[in-house]
Formats: structure tokens, C-alpha cells, sequence
């Protein structure tokens, strides 16, 4: 190995409780290298992002061990001892990072290519024509036209402000570029192109690259070596075909088993009968002003079967979720529900069989009542349908937290008391209390961990049978969808481009289909390679 | 914008309208006679009916409105015993009590208030922002809640109380102001500024308490959210992060909350106003309630009703111009 432009040695991060979020990381990089930091959400791969930056200081966390930047012509700098000033000449023209939520990673007040500009010039003094230039330059060189250096964050798209966020920090020419979950908020596809521009990026200025993911699939198709997380201890560290091809630790190994697979082999399950319709759509169509979000769908959702719904941000897929459930009205076409038009259902009516429609939502931290006990939240639906005491509730909701894997305790907490994926559980419990027929699960496992994932999915599976339930699964991850569906829908601009068995998802018809699955990151491939 | 605009627009002609027509009831239905007001006392019944139909209240209440109204579009003529004096559009009446035009009683007034208005704005923003920013460099600390006491302290006195004591402090014991005499800015801009100086102090002081808060708390949540943490990413120095682009994130609120409260005392301050002897819309309003002068009160409340629709249309078009992604 050449020399290193950083190396971190037993670096701790305790947040203060004390919780120890990283109990000793040591790395080397070299330039050019891409290292992967894998883990789940507690691993403490972010608090280690953040710590290579010195981005804890001023915070009540702690940071103990070294981070140590060598620089050609200067004595190497351990970046937690540096002084403040010593930390910010190097923020930006030595390390820079890119971060997971693009949206909100950009200032909301200023012209993107103004935050871009500003961050030149504080590191170079350069004059306002000159960074106006270098601006441009590294707008272009991230795909993105120079001219929309005059728009602001929200006029842009995800990947769009992924690559602005990548711009800024290009234009100094960093030597290390830290990404933690950069592609994360991502589709797939963009998430492809996103991967793609780091590495090219790396190749161009021979950076270093430190990204960090919870999705092996994504460090593995670009990292070098790999460092798996947990608990805030590296479990398992190698080159990554070895990692991914033969890992030794048990965690690793898990971790792996638990990222869904395309060509998994799918479950045995009798197709439900495809005469006995429970939901059909026909030219259902939903305007936003003007923009047309749905653009006339047929669609049909037979009794007992889980229908998969795929497409990118912006397809129209959670609208077409919300349109089935009566929470979005069409601008025309019908939605049938046992052969009834949905929007025919009025006052007495619509409250008496409201709960045959139930939806679960990806956030489950914002779906769920901060302020409530779970108990409670998971109750409202029937204590809204009124004729029941506290105790009955109670009983009610404590026997569905039960069936989903959570205990009775987790009835007196609170949300944030719990982890992503209980409150998941949680909220699928609320939308099963009901007894509904129909439940509509808008991203129900994207916010969630691959293994915690993989539980939840599993929960799904069997709760179908025993609810009788239809489903309609509405994910952008198409292994996902294909391990729990009997037939996916792949949407595009607000309409079906094809609809298919799960069984001939890797076999589709339609390029767009194709598109999106080349788009997935494989682990056989790396391993290959 | 235009649509905004319109249908704003449209919106305050139907609060104003509603504002009126309250306001008429409300004096309809209070006791006292108007008509026995101005007529005074060993007033004969034909002469008090000679008053009434010359007042038109012995018209049905909804007859006196619709005059109004018409009269508020088209002009309206009033006679005054001998002479006929012809108010034109937009009159809101004639004062049979102070012998003028309702609009122009009040035309002559509303300078005072938007006087008092922009300069006790100026005061308390500088010294809300200010103290806000001060609290919010380093919270928590001893600087931090001192800055909080003192301002909850100031915040919390009535501004009747906080102009005795500057009048008290100002005039009294230290002398080194004369008591305010009001000096409109056309004659005299010194002289305008020294008398106003101690009602806008009392309201600024009063009012600044809230701008403290708003600006400290908008400060500090900025600070936590995803983009200063990118700033700091890329070096920038903490002072430049908070005064810069902390301060950006609460700017929207103050700014919306500042239009309305200027808004508020441009439609009278009526505390302030009475105890410094400021001759404005405030004051004025006292002393048309209490001598039962319909027309001036009815006056009075539209066009503080109107003036606080523009101040929040203004609030609203700032908060569109400030955060860019806002539209309206």
C-alpha cells in the first residue's frame, strides 16, 4: 500500500449518558482507495462519519483517539487534537463529506450555486468571477446544467441535489470525501448513476473515498475494503470479494442473508383465484393542479393475493396507494371496492366501512402519535368506532402488539422509545385492528434496516394468512417486492408500463422494467469480482 | 400573486363589512340616545325628533347601515343647521359632535400613529433581534439567561406603567426631556423625533421581549438543522454560521410577526397614546366612545380593521419574498 492520506486509530465516540456510539475504528487510506463502512442504524458507522470531520465538536459527544491527516509538504495533523482553526482550513479543501439527506443538507435560502461559490471562496480567497467559473465547471462536470446554479434546493430533484452537495465538495478538491448514506433517499436507478459519478470522481483526482451504508449491495459494487459495524465494534474487515464472497463472522454472514435477493428462490403459495376481484380501478386519474400525478390506471386486486407496486419517486405509486383506500379522490375514472364505486361511499356509510381500508406508511416515527403510548395509538381506531370500554381497548390492542412480535410493555411507551422497526410493528398492528380487508403498505420496510427489513417482511407474510388479507405493496426496492408479492405492477409517470408475475419479474417485457432492475446493486457480481 | 392579492382583497372587503355592520348593532343596541346627546338637555320632542331625522336615526337600524355604506362609495351631503356641507367618497360620515368629516378627522390622526408605529418598530426589532442573537450565541449559559429575565421582565410590564416610569425617569427625575408635546415631522423633524422618543421606547420595550424569543429560538433551531451542519462541514467559522445563516432562518418569522404587530399599533395604541397625550387614532377612539360620536367610532374601527388586513397582506407577501420556497 502507498502511503496513507488518513489514518484512524482506536477512534471512540461516546455520546453523552454516556453511550458509547464507537468503541475503537482503525483504518488506513490510501489515495484513490474506497473504503466501506457497513452497518445498521446503531452501528455507529455515522458517528464515525461525522468524527473523521470533527463534526462532534461543540456537542456534548465525546471523541477520543486519533484521526490523522498526512499532507504532503505539512506535518500530519490529528484532527482530534487540531484547534478549531486548524480544523476549518482543512474542512472542505481536505475532507469533505457528503450526507444522506440531500434535501436538507443544502441551505433553503440560497441559490445552490451561491452555497457552492461561498464554500470555494472561503478555502481559496478566490475573486466572485473566478468561483462563479469553478462553480459552473463542477456543476457540469456532476451532469447538472451551469444555468440552474441560479435555482434553489427545492427546485431540484433528489439525485439533483445529491449531485449539487458532490459539486460543492469537488469544486475544493478534496482528498478525502467522507459519503455516509449518499444514495440512501435515492432510487435505485439514481442511486446507480450516483455510485457511478463517485467513482468516477475518485478516478479523476484520485480522492479517497470513505462511504458509508447500511446497504452492503451499494459499498460493495465501489469499496476496496470493507469494515463491518456493530454495536460500535468492527466485527469483520477485508477486501471486499473476500467479504461478500466468504465471510467468516456470524454477523456478516447474517447481514448478508438478510439483503433481498433477486434471484431468491420464492416461497410455495397458491395463486388466489383470478375471478374474484376485490379492487378495481378503471382510468383512474389524479391531478395535482397541474401536474398529473395518476394518467389513467387500470388496475385489479384479487381477493387474498399481495400485489406489488414498483416504480421510481414521482411515479404515482403512493398516490395510486392513497386513491385505493379512499385517501386520495380521483380527478375521474373509478375506484370499485367489492364492486361498489368508492366514491359513492357517503356519511353512515363511509364510517361504517372505512375500516375494510387500511394503509401502512414508511415513516412509522411520524405516523405514530409522538405524544401517545403506543397502546393507545394502536387502540384509536377502535375506540373511534366507539362501543367498547378502556379495558376491552386495552386487551384489544395489547393482543395485536402480541400477534406482531412486540409484548404488552410496549404498550406503555412511547414512540421514540422504540426502534424503527417496533414502531413498524406497531403501526401494522394499528392498521390490523380493524379487521380490514384491504391494507395498503405505502414503503412500509424502506426506512428500515436490511435485517429489520427482512422481519418485518416475514411478519407480513404471515400475518396475510392469518388476517385473510389483501395487500398492496408499494416499494422501490423490486427484491423486496418480489419476496412478498403474487404479481407487481411497475409504474412509470403516473401510469402501469406492465404488470406481471413475481415469478417473471426477472424476466420482464417492458425496457423500463429492465432499466430498473439493472439498476439494482449486485452482491454476486462484487463478489465475482 | 395577482390571484393572491384578489382574492384577498375580497376577503377584506367581506371582514370590513362584517366589521361594520357589528359595529353599528353594537351601538344600536346600547343605551343612550344620540340624538338626546346633541340635542342637549330641556330638549323639547319635536325638537328631538327634528335632531333624529336631521341624524337619520329615525330610520330602521338596516336603512341607517345601507346610508352608510352608500355613502362610504358615493359621497354623502350633510346639513348642518344653515349650511349643507358635501362629504365626498370615501366618507365614512360626518361628526355632528366636532363639526368634520369623519375621514378627514381621521386622515389628520393617522399620521401620529404611523409615526409611532415605524419608529417604535425600528426600536423594538433592533433591540428584539439583537438581544435574540446575544441570547442565542451562547445558550444556556449565564449571558443567555440573564438576557432572558431582564426582557421577560420588561416584556411583562404594562406599557402604561412602562411610560410612567420613562415619563417619571425621563422628565421628573433626571429632566432631561421635556414633557412629549407632539411636533408633526412636516414642521419640525427634531423636534418630532425628541417628543416621540419616549412613547417609542415604551412600546418597544414592551414589545420587544417577543422578538427576543422568536429570534433566539429561530436562531437555535436552525443551527440544528442539516444545512448549517453542511457549513460547518466546509469550514465555515461559527460567527459567520450564526449571524449569517442562522439569523436567515429565523428572518421569515420575525419579519411576518413584526408587519402584523406594526399593523396592530398603526391602528391605535390606545394606552401609549393616552398617556403621553399623543393626538392619534387611539385617542381619539376613547373619546368618541365615551361621547356616544357613531359615526367617528364606526370610522375608527374600519379603518383599523382595514389597516390590519394590510398589515397581514404585507406579512404574507414578505414571507413569500423571504423564503424562497413559498409561493403564493
Amino acid at each position: 500500500m502507498t502511503h496513507p492520506v488518513l489514518q484512524v486509530e482506536d477512534l471512540r465516540v461516546t455520546h453523552p449518558g454516556p453511550v458509547t456510539a464507537l468503541d475503537g475504528l482503525s483504518f488506513e487510506l490510501a489515495a484513490g482507495q474506497v473504503l466501506g463502512l457497513v452497518g445498521e442504524s446503531g452501528s455507529g458507522k455515522s458517528a464515525a462519519a461525522l468524527a473523521l470531520l470533527g463534526l462532534h465538536r461543540g456537542t456534548r459527544t465525546r471523541v477520543e483517539g486519533g484521526v490523522l491527516l498526512h499532507r504532503d509538504d505539512r506535518p500530519v495533523l490529528d484532527l482530534n487534537r487540531a484547534s478549531d482553526a486548524e480544523l476549518r482550513t482543512v474542512r472542505g479543501p481536505e475532507l469533505a463529506m457528503v450526507f444522506q439527506e440531500p434535501l436538507t443538507s443544502l441551505d433553503p435560502y440560497r441559490r445552490v450555486g451561491a452555497q457552492i461559490a461561498t464554500a470555494y471562496r472561503l478555502h481559496t480567497g478566490a475573486s466572485r468571477a473566478d468561483a462563479k467559473r469553478r462553480t459552473a465547471e463542477v456543476l457540469d462536470r456532476v451532469g447538472i446544467d451551469p444555468g440552474r446554479a441560479r435555482d434553489y434546493r427545492h427546485q431540484f430533484s433528489g439525485g439533483m441535489r445529491q449531485r449539487v452537495l458532490i459539486a460543492m465538495a469537488l469544486a475544493l478538491r478534496p482528498r478525502v470525501l467522507v459519503a455516509d448514506e449518499p444514495t440512501t433517499a435515492l432510487d435505485v436507478t439514481v442511486q446507480a448513476q450516483i455510485l457511478r459519478l463517485l467513482d468516477e470522481l475518485r478516478e479523476e483526482t484520485g480522492m479517497a473515498l470513505v462511504l458509508v451504508s447500511h446497504d452492503v449491495g451499494v459499498v460493495g459494487g465501489l469499496a476496496d475494503e470493507v469494515v463491518v459495524l456493530r454495536g460500535g465494534r468492527a466485527v469483520e474487515r477485508g477486501a471486499t470479494a473476500r467479504l461478500l464472497g466468504r465471510p467468516e463472522h456470524p454477523y456478516t454472514k447474517a447481514l448478508l442473508h438478510a439483503v433481498p435477493r433477486l434471484d431468491a428462490p420464492l416461497p410455495e403459495r397458491a395463486a388466489p383465484p383470478a375471478d374474484d376481484v376485490l379492487v378495481e380501478t378503471a382510468g383512474l386519474r389524479v391531478d395535482f393542479g397541474s401536474v398529473r400525478a395518476l394518467g389513467g390506471v387500470d388496475l385489479t386486486v384479487r381477493r387474498g393475493e399481495t400485489l406489488g407496486v414498483v416504480g421510481e419517486s414521482g411515479s404515482g405509486k403512493s398516490t395510486l396507494g392513497r386513491a385505493l383506500v379512499r385517501l386520495q379522490d380521483p380527478t375521474s375514472g373509478t375506484v370499485r371496492f367489492e364492486g361498489l364505486d368508492l366514491a359513492s361511499w357517503r356519511g353512515r356509510e363511509l364510517r361504517r366501512r372505512r375500516h375494510e381500508l387500511q394503509m401502512v406508511f414508511q415513516d412509522p416515527t411520524s405516523s405514530l402519535n409522538p405524544r401517545r403510548l403506543i397502546g393507545a395509538s394502536v387502540a384509536e381506531p377502535l375506540r373511534v368506532q366507539g362501543g367498547r370500554d378502556e379495558a376491552e381497548l386495552r386487551a384489544e390492542a395489547v393482543g395485536l402488539l402480541e400477534r406482531v412480535g412486540l409484548t404488552a410493555a410496549h404498550a406503555d411507551r412511547y414512540p421514540h422509545q422504540l426502534s424503527g422497526g417496533q414502531r413498524q410493528r406497531a403501526a401494522i398492528a394499528r392498521a390490523l385492528i380493524l379487521r380490514p380487508k384491504l391494507v395498503v403498505c405505502d414503503e412500509p420496510v424502506s426506512a428500515l434496516d436490511v435485517t429489520t427489513q427482512a422481519q418485518v417482511v416475514s411478519l407480513l407474510r404471515e400475518l396475510r394468512e392469518e388476517f385473510e388479507l389483501t395487500l398492496v405493496f408499494i416499494a422501490h426496492d423490486l427484491a423486496v417486492v418480489r419476496s412478498v408479492s403474487d404479481r407487481v405492477a411497475v409504474m412509470r409517470k403516473g401510469e402501469i408500463v406492465e404488470t406481471l408475475a413475481a415469478a417473471d419479474l426477472t424476466r420482464p417485457q417492458h425496457e423500463y422494467t429492465r432499466a430498473l432492475l439493472d439498476a439494482v446493486p449486485r452482491l454476486d457480481a462484487v463478489a465475482a469480482r | 400573486m395577482i390571484r393572491f392579492l384578489l382574492r384577498r382583497l375580497l376577503g377584506a372587503a367581506a371582514v370590513l363589512l362584517a366589521l361594520a355592520a357589528l359595529t353599528y348593532l353594537l351601538f344600536y343596541a346600547m343605551p343612550g340616545d344620540p340624538a338626546q346627546l346633541a340635542c342637549g338637555k330641556g330638549c323639547t320632542a319635536p325638537q328631538l325628533a327634528q335632531v333624529r331625522h336631521a341624524l337619520g336615526t329615525d330610520q330602521p337600524v338596516v336603512r341607517q347601515f345601507w346610508t352608510f355604506l352608500t355613502t362610504l362609495v358615493a359621497g354623502h351631503s350633510f346639513s348642518t343647521g344653515p349650511s349643507t356641507v358635501w362629504c365626498s367618497a370615501p366618507c365614512l360620515g360626518y361628526s355632528y359632535q366636532s363639526d368634520e368629516a369623519v375621514t378627514q378627522m381621521l386622515l389628520d390622526r393617522l399620521p401620529v400613529d404611523v409615526s409611532l408605529a415605524l419608529g417604535a418598530a425600528a426600536l423594538w426589532l433592533l433591540l428584539g433581534v439583537g438581544t435574540g442573537l446575544y441570547a442565542a450565541l451562547k445558550p444556556g449559559r449565564w449571558r443567555d439567561r440573564i438576557t432572558n429575565t431582564v426582557i421577560l421582565t420588561l416584556g411583562s410590564t404594562p406599557v402604561f406603567v412602562m411610560a410612567l416610569l420613562l415619563l417619571m425617569g425621563a422628565c421628573v427625575w433626571l429632566q432631561i426631556l421635556p414633557f412629549p408635546n407632539y411636533v408633526p415631522i412636516t414642521e419640525d423633524p427634531a423636534q418630532w423625533a425628541q417628543n416621540l422618543l419616549l412613547p417609542w421606547l415604551a412600546i418597544a420595550l414592551v414589545s420587544a421581549a417577543g422578538y427576543t424569543r422568536l429570534t433566539r429560538a429561530g436562531v437555535l433551531e436552525t443551527l440544528n438543522q442539516d444545512h448549517i451542519r453542511t457549513l460547518r462541514a466546509y469550514g465555515y467559522p461559527e460567527r459567520r454560521i450564526v449571524l449569517r445563516h442562522a439569523v436567515r432562518g429565523a428572518l421569515p418569522t420575525v419579519v411576518t410577526v413584526a408587519a402584523m404587530d406594526i399593523g396592530l399599533v398603526l391602528a391605535g395604541a390606545v394606552f401609549t397614546e393616552t398617556m403621553f397625550g399623543l393626538p392619534g387614532l387611539g385617542k381619539l377612539a376613547v373619546e368618541s366612545a365615551s361621547t356616544v360620536d357613531l359615526p367617528v367610532v364606526c370610522g375608527i374601527t374600519l379603518l383599523a380593521g382595514a389597516l390590519i388586513v394590510v398589515a397581514n397582506t404585507v406579512a404574507d407577501l414578505l414571507h413569500a419574498a423571504l423564503d424562497p420556497r413559498v409561493r403564493i
